[in-house]
């Protein structure tokens, strides 16, 4: 299977354009705006005006992102090179205020024992921490980004969530 | 000193006004177009019932400010070196400035007023543009992206000739070139040499720190870009080019968002608060002729423009159709150098101003139909 091409351009004032060809000949644009919400347009081939259109929310689009990413349920066997990405949900999380996240480090929370999940990354202040080291403190509004499978999310969101 | 019982009356004054923007702002968003067209007709309306007060002058240079400063931090000459933008944002250039620029030398006038004019008649305004596409929902349509493109160009043009306007002496006392040549020439070169790293250190600041800091940086520099001659709006978007490497415009964006809409919003609610009308046969004769001309080109722009980068028919007149608006910028120049304009194009001119941001609405109408 080819890898889709995503053609990715800046809108200055706007956000970010995310547009690639789907292989029924439509073409898909997403919009993710710096306000957090995400516009989706659906445009028939040669046409310039979308026969679709949807604007969601910041939260709504990872919950969409989730379901379409197969975390909630995988009606088909994926081909055999995503085999190994099988049934593993990669998920941004914002730590808020009173969380039990924040003020512990990550080997503290003890949260791949405990959930199964691993913390990849830390989104802080702008600023990536790739392989965050296990005694990365976690603080207030850090993004954590997460891998693991569904069931392993669902335990981390009842633990810390 | 002021007495507590006149500054409990112009905070309540200050309260009703922002109350009836927020209502204007309202309607705005329901009719689907950009909220700064609303606070310019709150400013018409209330100039009746309310004193000017200082906060509003104020606040509107606030929102100038941060706007230039905005503009800095999202300049990307990556994107407007593009082969497609920079053919449209010539074309535009040519078509909107230098043919009036032209034309008015031709017809006698000297260069500045010949400048000045053009400078007003050239810019589409970015902020109504791009907030009228966002209330339309037209962020993923293909002419969109050309559209933004050439805003960010237009405001790269626009400082320039700010820069050259400035320096050709219209309004300010103080125009010492070398002062301020050399200023634009120290920020640039901190900008290129040292941007990664003033950027990284502002990351690290405190969150609750770091928008005072920006602030504060902001409007200092400003200031002291007008003290030397330049303006105010010059400075804070060299300012901003310093934070335009980082590619963490969101951080600066979350912090300074709020404080630059309200400033902006009090900019066109100003202009609307002070404007009059002089409704001579001349002045209306004038601004209809140049409103005529000033669509007639924006038109010619989107049309060819449009061809230039391969858009396809519809695209093409919907993007010819959403650049006739002119607004802030516009304004902008209008009020910096209303000195250097003969009282007649003045008053033209700002007639102007104000039919073409609501003409402006029927194009983006018309731009919506099938």
């Amino acid at each position: 299977m080819s890898p889709i091409k995503v053609q990715e351009t800046e809108l200055p004032g706007i956000g970010k354009k995310f547009a690639f060809s789907l292989s029924s000949g439509e073409r898909l644009v997403l919009v993710v705006h710096l306000t957090g919400e995400r516009e989706v347009f659906l445009f028939r081939p040669k046409e310039e005006e979308p026969c679709f259109q949807l604007t969601l929310t910041d939260e709504e689009a990872r919950e969409v992102a989730l379901i379409l990413g197969g975390a909630a349920f995988e009606p088909t066997p994926l081909p055999q090179a995503d085999m190994v990405l099988k049934g593993m949900v990669i998920e941004w999380i914002t730590v808020n205020r009173g969380s039990p996240l924040v003020g512990n480090s990550i080997a503290d929370l003890q949260i791949r024992k405990r959930t199964g999940v691993s913390v990849i990354a830390i989104k802080r202040r702008g600023e990536i921490i790739p392989n965050p080291d296990p005694s990365e403190i976690i603080l207030e509004d850090d993004i954590l980004l997460l891998v693991g499978t569904g069931e392993q999310m669902l335990r981390f969101r009842q633990i810390f969530g | 000193m002021l007495e507590p019982a006149s500054v409990a009356n112009e905070l309540v004054a200050l309260g009703l006004i922002l109350l009836v923007m927020a209502l204007s702002a309202l309607i705005c968003h329901f009719i689907k177009i950009a909220p700064f067209l609303g606070y310019l007709v709150a400013g018409i309306i209330l100039q009746n019932f309310f004193y000017k007060q200082i906060v509003f002058i104020i606040l509107s240079k606030i929102g100038v400010i941060l706007l230039f400063f905005h503009i800095g931090s999202v300049v990307s000459w990556k994107g407007i070196v593009s082969t497609k933008n920079l053919a449209i944002i010539t074309l535009d250039f040519l078509i909107n400035f230098m043919a009036f620029f032209i034309v008015l030398i031709l017809l006698g006038y000297p260069s500045l007023q010949a400048g000045v004019i053009a400078t007003i008649l050239y810019p589409t305004s970015s902020v109504v543009t791009i907030g009228n596409l966002i209330q339309q929902r037209r962020s993923g349509y293909p002419e969109t992206e050309v559209i933004v493109w050439l805003m960010v160009g237009e405001d790269l043009v626009i400082v320039m000739l700010m820069a050259v306007m400035t320096q050709l002496g219209a309004h300010f006392e103080v125009h010492n070139s070398m002062f301020g040549l050399s200023f634009i020439l120290v920020m640039v070169i901190i900008g290129i040499f040292f941007s990664r790293r003033l950027s990284d250190l502002y990351l690290r600041i405190p969150k609750e720190a770091g928008s005072l800091f920006l602030f504060g940086s902001a409007f200092t520099l400003g200031i002291l870009a007008y003290k030397v001659g330049l303006s105010e709006a010059l400075g804070a978007f060299l300012f901003g080019m310093w934070f335009s490497k980082v590619g963490k415009i969101e951080e600066v964006e979350k912090q300074l968002g709020f404080l630059r809409e309200l400033g902006v919003a009090f900019f066109f609610f100003l202009f609307g608060f002070e404007v009059s009308f002089k409704l001579d046969p001349y002045t209306m004769a004038l601004a209809l002729g140049i409103l005529a001309f000033s669509i007639g080109s924006k038109w010619l722009t989107g049309t060819i423009g449009g061809k230039l980068v391969g858009l396809g028919k519809k695209a093409r007149r919907r993007l010819a159709f959403s650049i006739w608006t002119r607004g802030e910028f516009s304004m902008l120049f209008l009020w910096m150098f209303s000195d250097a304009l003969p009282l007649l194009w003045f008053e033209a001119l700002k007639l102007f101003v104000i039919l073409n941001l609501f003409l402006g609405l029927i194009g983006l109408f018309l731009s919506s139909k099938r």
